[in-house]
């Protein structure tokens, strides 16, 4: 089979299951007494295991297996949970998404030994001291055994009609056999139509399909479970229509059984009137009826119950979501930024030429125009939970590690951001949290002896504020020392100590973020090693975001990043700086302020501007952009724009108005030119460049 | 097909042959010419946002439909003398290498087929430098039609420092 199409959608769900099996082994961890949630690992691997098996995957498939086989007797409490085992359990999902990263980056699968888990897996699975022997041969069986003794072909749950019962009659007389098929498609199936079409014109060579149950429509739309029966007359052995249907893939089993029509004539003539009722009814109602006839394959009779109800609940939440290729996403947002930019043009035309009717449309346009635009920015918005998910496991890997005790707490994981963003904020906060585990939490014993409890609290909090996204991490650790700060500044040589006296403590805290800086006192696996807060803030601010700190000495540290909702449409204000136009993100803007030539003083020849008592640099925008100078002007116009807590005043000839600009990038023949953070057409038709506001401060 | 137009592309880019279609234009007394295959449209003379700090050959950028174009100068480009914008200056819009470029000429003046085959410009020209942004002269009885190597005259962000 060619599986290569169905290569993203593989990797996509094992992604999935593997995030689902780490939370669920997360909270049994948490948990061992609550036994209820191994049904749902149970699950996930047994899904995992027939994808992959699917897909020609046998190393993972074959792991799984494994781990399958110690889930089952720890739900049936054959074994005993134990730490060890969730931490066999753990490496096994390591393994696994290595293997399934490896084989989506095109290498094979079996990079990584596994030999060692298995071992380990089937010396527990096994190697139980008690009666378990004998115990685990039953589960371990269930799986490969088909569904062949689960429903006994002897009372076949179907009817035949008088006219159906005619043509095997008729084909009988002439050689032909009657045959009853009942294929079970594998569970992970994704194209069940599409199989039960092979499978039909499979039997379709072979012989005439008289009947299927369900019919064969609602087979096309996939109104069945994972098994379906057809009523074929053919004169081909039962080996070679089983051999036919078995060789088509994610068939798991095809029981193939010859009709006697006398023996089935009689229940169906001792009842006919509830006969043909009861068999139209089995097939295309609801599935719960149905599995229970038939229980599936691999689930043992206690789940039976749990496991019939619990797939149908999670199908019909997944049809509610289309998966979209981000590409189009990114189409249909650029072809909102062109509807915008020509909304905005006919705004200007119409207050030109003061056509009031124009106007009167164009209003209408403009609420039409503003719920399109933010119903297209919600498709592209994705929870942060996303990214957070991941985070439960690495807590509790790293805490493991250090030997402390951590209580990871997620808050407002619904939150959403675009895309854009999501994608590129994961390391930032592994970093942050990576940081609060090693330097922020103390060891338990050094928690005690300040009266702290034992366990750590460790927060991720995410929340709306404004028109960004804060994104937080707390602990309630040692918080970050002042001076120590100050002393270790000094001593790297990264500032004097002049300069760190005059630094107030919350600025001195802020050291952290400067490029090669690290407190920790000894460099350990997994952080200090003085790459990590200055690229946490490089990485924020280059999304157009901000990074801060707030700590208190013994009570802990919040690393708070603040996040745009969106990188595509922002709010700017347009400045004119003599014929040329620019814009400056609304973001970055503190306040806009017109000053006479005079007001601008020198301090050691830099010149400055005295605000409300603060002196902040000016930057004049006609020499550091080399701006023909054309016309002079009486007034100046200074925009206060800051970038982290640095503030400085922009020179400009003057304000144009604060407006919605769409980010175009300049694209790759201008790489390298960090003073812009791209362009935008306005609604003149002209480009303005939008300014880098950070860059532009340096 | 998407296929055949990429093969076909690279040949136009490097080795002109006979039956190809070029764009003819104008710089200076000069006669021009680059594959069809690379050319998008051809536009008026808009207003061009100077970019500061871009290369001096990198005239500014566009709006070309609501997307941002950067424009160069080819005559800059080339090293030639500069003359004023006149009402004949047109934009060419290309595409090379999924990177989308305006370029100033004086004048387009048509699209012709060449019907020979092409000269290699190293053995017409002297000099290394001008040769590396041709690839070939196309005689045309005697009116010649210098061929562009677009990938290397546009091909450079490396440059624009």
């Amino acid at each position: 089979m060619d599986t290569n199409q169905y290569m993203d959608m593989f990797l996509d769900e094992s992604h999935e299951h593997l995030q689902q099996l780490n939370d669920g082994l997360l909270s049994l961890e948490d948990n061992m007494e609550d036994l209820s949630v191994l049904n749902d690992i149970f699950r996930n691997a047994h899904t995992l295991k027939g994808m992959s098996a699917t897909m020609g995957y046998n190393k993972i498939a074959e792991l799984t297996h494994e781990m399958e086989d110690v889930l089952d007797l720890l739900r049936h409490e054959q074994l005993k949970l134990t730490e060890d085992i969730i931490d066999v359990l753990f490496k096994c999902l390591d393994s696994l998404e290595q293997m399934v990263d490896n084989v989506g980056n095109g290498d094979p699968e079996d990079l990584i030994d596994v030999s060692d888990l298995v071992t380990k897996l089937s010396a527990l699975s096994s190697g139980n001291p008690e009666a378990l022997a004998a115990a685990s041969e039953a589960p371990a069986a269930a799986p490969a055994a088909p569904a062949g003794e689960a429903a006994p072909p002897a009372d076949l749950g179907f009817e035949l009609t008088d006219v159906e019962r005619g043509v095997i009659k008729q084909a009988q007389e002439t050689g032909l056999r009657g045959i009853h098929i009942k294929v079970t498609l594998a569970e992970t199936c994704l194209l069940k139509s599409a199989r039960s079409y092979m499978v039909m014109n499979a039997l379709d060579e072979l012989g005439d399909v008289v009947k299927s149950i369900p019919p064969a429509e609602e087979l096309e739309q996939e109104k069945f479970e994972h098994s379906f029966e057809v009523v074929v007359v053919t004169a081909a052995e039962e080996k070679v229509i089983e051999d036919a249907i078995l060789s088509i893939s994610e068939v798991e089993s095809a029981v193939v059984e010859v009709i006697d029509l006398e023996k089935k004539a009689e229940p169906a003539a001792a009842a006919p009137p509830p006969a043909p009722a009861a068999a139209a009814a089995p097939a295309p109602a609801a599935p719960a009826p149905v599995s229970t006839a038939k229980p599936a394959p691999a689930a043992p009779k206690t789940a039976a119950p749990k496991q019939a109800a619990a797939p149908p609940a999670k199908k019909s939440h997944a049809g509610q979501s289309v998966r979209v290729d981000i590409e189009k996403l990114d189409t249909l947002m650029n072809l909102m930024g062109e509807l915008v930019i020509n909304k905005v043009r006919l705004e200007q035309i119409g207050q030109t030429h003061r056509i009031s009717e124009l106007t009167e449309t164009l209003e209408q346009m403009d609420r039409v125009t503003t719920d399109l635009q933010n119903i297209v920015m919600k498709v592209r918005m994705v929870p942060v939970s996303q990214v957070f998910n991941r985070f439960p496991r690495m807590v509790r890997d790293v805490a493991k590690e250090l030997n402390k005790e951590i209580n990871l707490t997620i808050e407002g994981e619904e939150t959403e951001l675009d895309r854009t963003v999501i994608d590129e904020i994961g390391d930032p906060i592994m970093h942050l949290l990576r940081n609060s585990l090693d330097h922020g939490v103390e060891h338990p014993d050094d928690r005690e002896a300040k009266g702290k409890p034992r366990v750590g609290e460790v927060g991720l909090i995410a929340r709306h504020e404004g028109n960004n996204v804060v994104i937080m991490v707390t602990d309630d650790g040692a918080g970050i020392n002042a001076d120590k700060m100050r002393r270790k500044a000094v001593e790297k040589g990264m500032m004097t100590q002049e300069e760190v006296d005059k630094l107030d403590d919350a600025d001195a805290v802020r050291i952290i973020f400067l490029p090669g800086f690290s407190t920790a006192e000894q460099i350990s696996d997994i952080s200090g090693r003085g790459v990590g807060m200055d690229v946490v803030r490089n990485k924020i601010e280059a999304l157009s975001g901000h990074v801060d700190v707030e700590t208190h000495i013994d009570e802990g540290s919040v690393f708070k990043i603040k996040l745009p909702l969106t990188l595509a449409i922002i709010q700017a204000m347009l400045v004119k700086v003599q014929e040329e136009m620019y814009a400056i993100p609304l973001g970055s803007i503190d306040s806009t302020i017109n000053i006479q030539p005079d007001d601008i003083k020198t301090v050691q020849n830099k010149e400055v501007i005295v605000l409300r008592g603060e002196i902040i640099p000016i930057i004049r925008m006609e020499q550091t952009l080399q701006i023909p100078h054309v016309k002079d002007f009486d007034e100046i116009f200074v925009v206060v724009v800051h970038a982290g807590e640095a503030k400085a005043g922009i020179v400009v000839d003057n304000l144009i108005g604060q407006q919605e600009i769409v980010i175009k990038t300049l694209g790759n023949l201008f790489t390298g030119l960090k003073m812009f953070s791209g362009a935008t057409v306005l609604g003149d038709g002209r480009v303005a460049l939008i300014i880098d506001v950070a860059t532009m401060m340096q | 097909m998407a296929k055949e137009l990429t093969t076909l592309k690279d040949e136009m880019n490097n080795v002109v042959d006979e039956g190809t279609q070029v764009v003819a234009f104008k710089l200076r007394d000069e006669e021009y010419g680059i594959s069809i295959l690379n050319v998008q449209e051809i536009r008026n003379l808009t207003d061009i946002t100077r970019v500061p700090f871009a290369a001096d050959f990198i005239k500014g950028v566009i709006n070309l439909r609501g997307s941002v174009l950067p424009v160069i100068d080819l005559k800059q480009r080339l090293g030639l003398e500069q003359t004023p914008y006149t009402e004949k200056t047109r934009i060419v819009t290309v595409t090379v290498d999924d990177l989308h470029v305006g370029m100033l000429v004086d004048a387009v003046t048509e699209v012709i087929t060449i019907d020979s085959k092409p000269v290699d410009a190293k053995k017409a020209v002297n000099g290394k430098e001008i040769t590396r942004f041709l690839s070939g002269i196309g005689n045309m009885d005697g009116r010649l039609i210098i061929m562009l190597n677009l990938e290397e005259i546009i091909g450079m962000p490396k440059e624009s420092k």
